[in-house]
């Protein structure tokens, strides 16, 4: 089947770098905005973000809340990147608003630490995928790199209804926070692909190649 | 621990100053920037200084985020939010704005609202008053030193207003490769504010010992892209920076080359 590629505009992310990569790697995508969710359809959406929880809430209004569920109850797979991701969860304690509720979970500000930690974090930072790795981004014991800009992230818990081999962290700085998650066709990523170099293409290339 | 190419734009030609001089033509700047690319760089860091002559390049903006998949922040002549709507449209993460004056702080604060902290980046350029042996801000434009706005102040601003990470630019050491002056500043600086350092970096040890000191990352031109004894160019990246900052990576399937079949 052709993949249908889009990236959804709610006004939250930085969409041109995510269009530009996927374009390098070989894949069109078209920016979807409000008025065009009626009666289109797509393989694989994009739901990136830059700013805080509470913005990123409220933006996406429930037209586009329902355009995201019917997305996913039709089998069709959604990467959601940086504050996309967190969007992914039901909450954040960054500020009110509600999230997607895709993923059980809530959204928890990075430990302050003074010798390691300045906030916001930003770099590339060294993710393990773990041996016992079962999802589809990357491979078993696969060790990348990827930029990270973020003061608030995922940390796994009991309330979390992802299985263990679905999450990868974060290994550089000791904090253990979630680097990418997947639930079903539904995956996040707290770091940016598109700016990853070729370790975040080789996600979005990963991504792109599933087949519902 | 991060290392930045600073790439300087003048009439869309990659150049190299001296003392805010043009020094030499380094070439294409989205060719340059590829080679970056591919050598591993973790960032850029866009300064056009015609910016201020003929307008901001958009084009080129458009052109360099097309073409580069790691993060660039663009400085040049940036005055107001729908100018940095415009450039972040364009594929650009991060914008950098030099602060001369208390009321530059209203653009970053605009800016930071709309981008987040972690997009917008203050940079103060410091310069050295000979007569008086002080430490002063550099206003590049004016090619002078500021009296009005002093050091101090602008470090009480700063430290008030918390922004996201800082650019610390050396203007005296600009160029020459003598070293990085100013490294006194991350002790003024709250040292919850990320810090970068540029300008004068004379080799990759001094980077390691101004990530030591507290600065977040350091960018340069020259370190990266001429060569001694006669500042030949040779756009280049330190291997062991990468080899030694994040260690034991699972080498990719896919590599730059492989990706360019695509296009």
């Amino acid at each position: 089947m052709k993949s249908r590629v889009g990236i959804i505009n709610a006004g939250i992310g930085n969409i041109k770098s995510i269009a530009n990569a996927l374009k390098y790697i070989g894949y069109d995508s078209e920016i979807i905005q409000l008025s065009d969710v009626k009666n289109n359809s797509y393989s694989h959406m994009f739901l990136p973000g830059v700013g805080s929880f509470e913005t990123g809430s409220k933006l996406l209004n429930d037209d586009w809340r329902q355009f995201i569920y019917s997305h996913i109850n039709a089998g069709n797979f959604l990467l959601g990147i940086c504050l996309g991701m967190q969007l992914l969860f039901n909450s954040s304690e960054e500020s009110p608003g509600e999230g997607l509720k895709l993923i059980n979970g809530r959204i928890k500000k990075l430990p302050d630490k003074e010798d390691t930690l300045a906030l916001p974090r930003i770099g590339w930072r060294l993710v393990d995928f773990g041996k016992d790795y079962m999802g589809n981004l990357g491979a078993p014991s696969q060790k990348s790199k990827y930029y990270f800009v973020h003061s608030y992230g995922f940390f796994e818990n009991e309330e979390c209804d992802v299985n263990s081999n679905f999450i990868v962290k974060e290994i550089q700085d000791n904090i253990d926070v979630v680097a990418s998650i997947e639930k079903e066709n539904i995956f996040g990523v707290q770091y940016h692909p598109e700016k990853s170099s070729i370790y975040g293409l080789e996600i979005l290339s990963n991504f792109l190649k599933l087949q519902p | 621990m991060r290392l930045i190419p600073n790439l300087l734009i003048n009439n869309g030609d990659l150049i190299k100053n001296k003392s805010f001089r043009k020094y030499k033509y380094l070439g294409d700047p989205v060719n340059v920037a590829k080679i970056y690319l591919e050598k591993g760089a973790d960032e850029l860091f866009v300064v056009d200084n015609s910016a201020y002559i003929s307008g901001i390049n958009f084009e080129l903006i458009e052109e360099l985020s097309s073409n580069c998949f790691i993060p660039i922040t663009y400085a040049g002549n940036i005055k107001n939010v729908d100018q940095v709507k415009s450039i972040v449209n364009l594929g650009i993460e991060r914008v950098a704005i030099g602060i001369y004056t208390e009321k530059d702080w209203n653009i970053v604060k605009l800016a930071s609202k709309y981008l987040g902290k972690s997009g917008v980046c203050p940079i103060i350029n410091i310069g050295i008053s000979r007569l008086l042996k002080k430490h002063k801000i550099f206003d590049y434009k004016l090619k002078r030193n500021r009296l009005r706005y002093s050091l101090n102040k602008l470090i009480d601003d700063l430290n008030e207003n918390n922004p996201g990470e800082t650019i610390i630019f050396d203007t005296k050491n600009e160029g020459t490769r003598r070293g990085f002056s100013c490294s006194f500043i991350r002790d003024l600086i709250n040292p919850k504010i990320p810090l970068i350092a540029s300008g004068g970096i004379k080799n990759y040890d001094e980077c390691k010992n101004l990530w030591n000191k507290g600065f977040n990352a350091v960018s340069s031109s020259a370190l990266l892209s001429l060569v001694l004894p006669h500042d030949a160019v040779l756009i280049s990246y330190p291997k062991i920076h990468s080899d030694t900052v994040i260690k034991n990576l699972t080498k990719p399937k896919l590599s730059f080359d492989r990706y360019s079949r695509f296009n």
